[in-house]
């Protein structure tokens, strides 16, 4: 009885124990997976990015685990996800968490306020960290794991204000950007792109987080009779409210946007009164090379929807895929030897672009000129930094 | 100038229009205040909830649940649903958030108010998803112009319809039975019951109400804006400033005071700085509070012992 | 010693266990510091809110101006840890003075309503006042403490600062409440013009409540600041004073240990229930509405409550504000 109870409890615990760990695939010669971390914003305000981010690494981790090899050796990608939200001390509570669960490379997020909360433990944690965020400054914190897949705000807003002044000749371009930090980070670059050209915007208008109402700013602008219009906003359903009302406020000046003008969604609700407008956007579906028109395809035959290429699932495909072949190459996963396979990539053909690493760990450095008719961006030009 | 003046003129009906929606809501907030002497934080989300459940039945293509739908309904149809819905949704909301917490003072039913509106996000998110959703406009103009003024249509029917509104009801109040039942009921309770008042179902009327006013502010507002969790939340903030500004439990006072804050907040966003738009509600709400508490219309209640 | 006292006191040898007990896992150390510095700020909220009854929606920015203020000192101006921080408590509490005294006319929701547009206004003035606060892009660079040439840069030496500052904020919160100033306090709240009529200052007490409020909040941000030493002002928003008032009724409004559990719990909770990853969001919600409706002093009441079952008849003079009736509105 009690002897029959201890081995019961014996048993119980030891299968706890084995419930808990999991098979060892060591014992049944299965090829280890190589875990790769993700941190996307699940819940909160930008849940949609999140959802975005984790499609994107999904279609990129089947893609390669159903290649014959898969990564190398037989060896499979697995995911291994927390949820950062939406706020910076959730988000690096998630990265200790992540980060305690023996990941090879971390790849989010695209929040540059994220990324440089989540700096200061990254320092210490040299596994190679694929962001996506545009502000300037992520590259620049010493971060020597960091890798930028998107091209930043500098040479997007270097490419929007050049088009603006020299293509749409502006010569009495205003500003409208959100007050967040990717829009004033934004804003401040093409008024630093301006003076270049000897220019002052007319008007420089901002707006808070959760405005419903442009008319304000956007009468600001006209009156300030203003030749072009330079948007910075990050949120696809802003940009699509705010061109709704220029539009009905009878503002017909040449617009340029940042990339969420281009976004799926954006386009959705801007309907007509996104016609016409010029967008600086990281990728431009049908104007890209094989690999993206691939990834666009695929994507909406597993998704049931075209992908956000630029901010949302695009340059987290490229880091999957970047990731992969460096480990590929060296036949290890070895952190130290995976960074310098990344810092020496050069020319890689991803669906954003040529990925070309730099000093910093900048990966992008051109971006496209679309032009918005019937919801659709057909590319205009493409712009090198 | 001849564009200032339109300029202004426009600056005037949008103030007048977003003014409209802060009315709206700080009447709903004013009648359960006065019934049930009870601030809702949630009142916000009645703007929001009703505008997600209008486009599950109304938009070509929409995600409930994982599952896409295309009802596609008539729009009167989906307005008299959603009303259908909201009522039952109200009536829930008064016995689980309310009742059990009648009798034990305000804080504990604030509380219990903002844990509505943080469930009612979650469960927006979770339902809907994290997309911000378009509203099918009523209207396919998108702008009625005459003489360099451009006016969205649906600006004109949120004013139409908050008028129309406060004619009901101020008949309602002031010339309905039912009107008076919750005037009285607001007034004092004790004596309402004493007269004969059935002071449960006035309340629970007065819930149905004022949801059904958030429900219509949202139904008018989410054309303009996109739907999206959070987009009752600092509606709701400004319109609870408006009706302290006004004069809190004062129903012309939530109404003016509305429209004071649409009104001012556009000018001011427009003149001085659209940077600090929304503190500029706020701002008022604190001079008000300072020189004149009781606000605009209010009457001075003093302290009883 | 008291029951109350050395419950503390095993509770404090409990928490300063931690760092050597989990010194593997930076995950579990980097929670226990966020609990500890919410904890200070909830025990803030404690003395406005549950001594003094005042219904305050601001203690985010009070939080914020404390962080912003130590990463400031210790970026821009050239002051280390040890002097930014007590300055930057002593800035909230000015700001809470500041805010107390056009307050004092206010109750219930008018003066709810005012913190709230103080809280609101305060942030907006945190993402435009670049000069100062850089704005969105936020301040980063907010250095660790030091003494002398070693840096006390891992989370658990850290831990064992915020432990110290929340056992002094635990200790003069339960003094305050045991003496004078706390007793004034909870009569305001029963009934402010009883109590003036019983010869009882409001205006002081109400202020010192804000004040010490201020200053409770100044400190737990200013912590939190130097421990993940990158902030920006979407941290302080009027959501984040939402969720400490959650943190203070969840663990009981007029409890010091009340308020040091709900925010350690709220802070953990979360992480336990990722896996659940969207619905847990919704339990969230749900469970506020719960607690208010079923266990109004929170879980110190709770507690209390199971402590009265097997002991001798408790104090009288220890109700919380939740579960009173309250005088019929005429």
């Amino acid at each position: 009885m009690s002897l029959g109870r201890k081995n019961f409890l014996a048993a119980g615990a030891a299968g706890a124990v084995l419930g808990l760990i999991g098979p060892p695939s060591i014992v049944l010669g299965a090829p280890e997976p190589i875990r790769i971390g993700l941190i996307p914003p699940i819940t909160g305000a930008n849940a949609l990015l999140g959802q975005q981010e984790q499609d994107g690494v999904k279609l990129a981790v089947d893609e390669i685990n159903a290649r014959p090899d898969k990564v190398f050796a037989g060896r499979p990608f697995e995911i291994v996800t927390e949820d950062a939200t939406n706020d910076n001390q959730s988000a690096v509570a998630a990265l200790n968490k992540i980060l305690g669960e023996n990941i090879e490379a971390l790849l989010a997020p695209v929040l540059s306020t994220q990324v440089q909360a989540m700096a200061p433990v990254m320092k210490t944690h040299l596994i190679p960290w694929l962001t996506g965020g545009t502000a300037v400054k992520n590259t620049q914190l010493g971060v020597d794991g960091l890798f930028r897949l998107r091209a930043s705000d500098a040479i997007t807003a270097a490419a929007m204000t050049a088009f603006a002044v020299q293509d749409q000749h502006a010569k009495r371009p205003a500003i409208l950007h959100a007050s967040d930090a990717f829009g004033t980070g934004g804003a401040d670059q093409i008024v630093a792109n301006l003076k270049k050209f000897s220019i002052d915007p007319v008007a420089n208008e901002q707006f808070p987080k959760d405005t419903k109402d442009f008319t304000a700013e956007i009468l600001k602008c006209k009156s300030a009779n203003c030749d072009a219009l330079l948007l910075y906003i990050q949120n696809p359903s802003d940009t699509a409210v705010i061109l709704q009302q220029i539009r009905s406020l009878g503002l017909s000046v040449p617009i340029v946007g940042s990339p969420s003008l281009g976004n799926q969604t954006a386009l959705e609700i801007a309907k007509a009164s996104a016609d016409g407008c010029y967008v600086g956007l990281d990728f431009i579906v049908g104007a890209n090379s094989p690999v993206a028109t691939r990834f666009v395809r695929n994507f909406s035959q597993q998704f049931g929807h075209a992908p956000d290429v630029g901010s949302g699932s695009g340059w987290i495909y490229d880091g999957v895929y970047l990731l992969a072949a460096a480990y590929a190459k060296q036949k290890s996963t070895d952190p130290k030897t995976t960074l310098a396979t990344l810092r020496a990539t050069k020319d890689y053909a991803g669906v954003l672009g040529t990925f070309t690493c730099d000093g910093e760990g900048n990966m992008i450095h051109q971006i496209s000129i679309g032009k918005i008719e019937n919801s659709k961006v057909t590319l205009v030009k493409k712009v090198s930094a | 100038m001849h564009f200032d003046s339109i300029a202004n003129l426009q600056l005037l009906i949008n103030g007048f229009a977003i003014g409209s929606i802060y009315a709206l809501v700080a009447l709903g907030f004013v009648l359960i205040y006065n019934a049930v002497g009870v601030v809702n934080f949630a009142q916000g989300d009645f703007v929001m909830l009703p505008s997600y459940v209008a486009i599950s039945f109304l938009a070509p293509s929409v995600a409930v649940f994982g599952v896409q739908m295309h009802w596609q309904l008539p729009p009167l149809a989906v307005y008299l649903l959603v009303i259908v819905l909201m009522t039952g949704f109200a009536l829930l909301f008064n016995r689980i958030a309310y009742y059990p917490l009648r009798d034990r003072g305000w804080m504990p039913v604030v509380i219990s108010t903002i844990g509505v509106s943080i469930f009612l996000r979650n469960f927006a998110q979770l339902t809907w998803g994290s997309q911000p959703l378009s509203f099918p406009s009523p209207f396919t103009a998108d702008t009625i112009d005459f003489g360099g003024l451009h006016v969205r249509p649906q600006d004109l029917l949120i004013i139409a319809v908050t008028a129309t509104l406060i004619m009901f009801q101020y008949v309602l109040f002031e010339k309905t039975s039912l009107g008076k039942q919750m005037q009285a009921t607001a007034q004092d309770r004790t004596t309402a019951r004493l007269l004969g008042i059935r002071v449960g179902r006035i309340v629970a009327f007065t819930f149905v109400y004022s949801v059904l006013l958030g429900t219509i502010s949202g139904l008018l507002v989410a054309p303009v804006f996109t739907v999206t969790k959070e987009m009752g939340g600092l509606i709701a903030l400004k319109a609870f400033a408006a009706s302290i500004v006004g004069g809190f439990g004062n129903i012309p006072g939530a109404i003016i005071g509305g429209l004071t804050i649409g009104v001012v907040e556009t000018f001011g966003g427009f003149y001085i700085s659209s940077a600090y738009t929304d503190a500029i509600a706020f701002v008022i709400l604190i001079a008000v509070l300072l020189v004149r508490p009781q606000g605009l219309f209010g009457e001075r209640v003093a302290e009883k012992a | 010693m008291s029951r109350a006292n050395a419950g503390a006191l095993v509770a404090i040898a409990a928490a300063a266990a931690i760092p050597v007990v989990f010194r593997g896992s930076d995950y579990l150390l980097n929670l226990c510091v966020l609990a500890g510095a919410y904890s200070i700020a909830v025990m803030g909220l404690g003395i406005l809110l549950g001594y003094a009854g005042q219904m305050s929606l601001g203690q985010a920015a009070f939080f914020g101006i404390g962080a912003y203020a130590s990463g400031w000192l210790t970026t821009q101006a050239g002051w280390n840890f040890w002097e930014a921080v007590p300055a930057a408590m002593a800035l909230s509490a000015l700001v809470g003075l500041c805010v107390g005294y056009p307050c004092l006319r206010l109750s219930g929701h008018y003066l709810a309503l005012a913190t709230i547009g103080f809280g609101i206004i305060t942030q907006l003035v945190l993402v435009n006042w670049k000069a100062f606060t850089n704005g969105s892009d936020g301040m980063s660079g907010i250095p660790a403490p030091a003494i002398g040439a070693y840096t006390i840069d891992s989370y658990g030496a850290y831990f064992y600062i915020v432990l110290a500052c929340v056992s002094a904020g635990a200790y003069v919160s339960s003094r305050i409440k045991a003496t004078r100033p706390g007793r004034a306090m909870q009569a305001i709240r029963e009934n402010e013009l009883a109590a003036s009529a019983m010869g009882i200052d409001a205006t002081r007490y109400k202020i010192l409540a804000f004040v010490l409020a201020g200053a409770y909040a100044g400190l737990g941000g200013a912590l939190l600041a130097h421990s993940i030493k990158f902030i920006s002002p979407d941290s302080y928003s009027f959501d984040a004073s939402v969720v400490f008032l959650v943190m203070l009724i969840i663990g009981g409004a007029s409890s010091v240990g009340g308020a040091i559990v709900g925010a350690a719990l709220l802070t953990f909770l979360p992480e336990v229930l990722r896996p659940l990853k969207n619905s847990y969001i919704m339990v969230y919600g749900a469970a506020v509405i719960a607690m208010i409706i079923f266990m109004p002093q929170g879980l110190a009441g709770l507690l209390q409550a199971v402590i009265a079952r097997f002991s001798p008849p408790p104090d009288p003079g220890s109700e919380t504000i939740a579960a009173r009736p309250s005088a019929q509105r005429s």
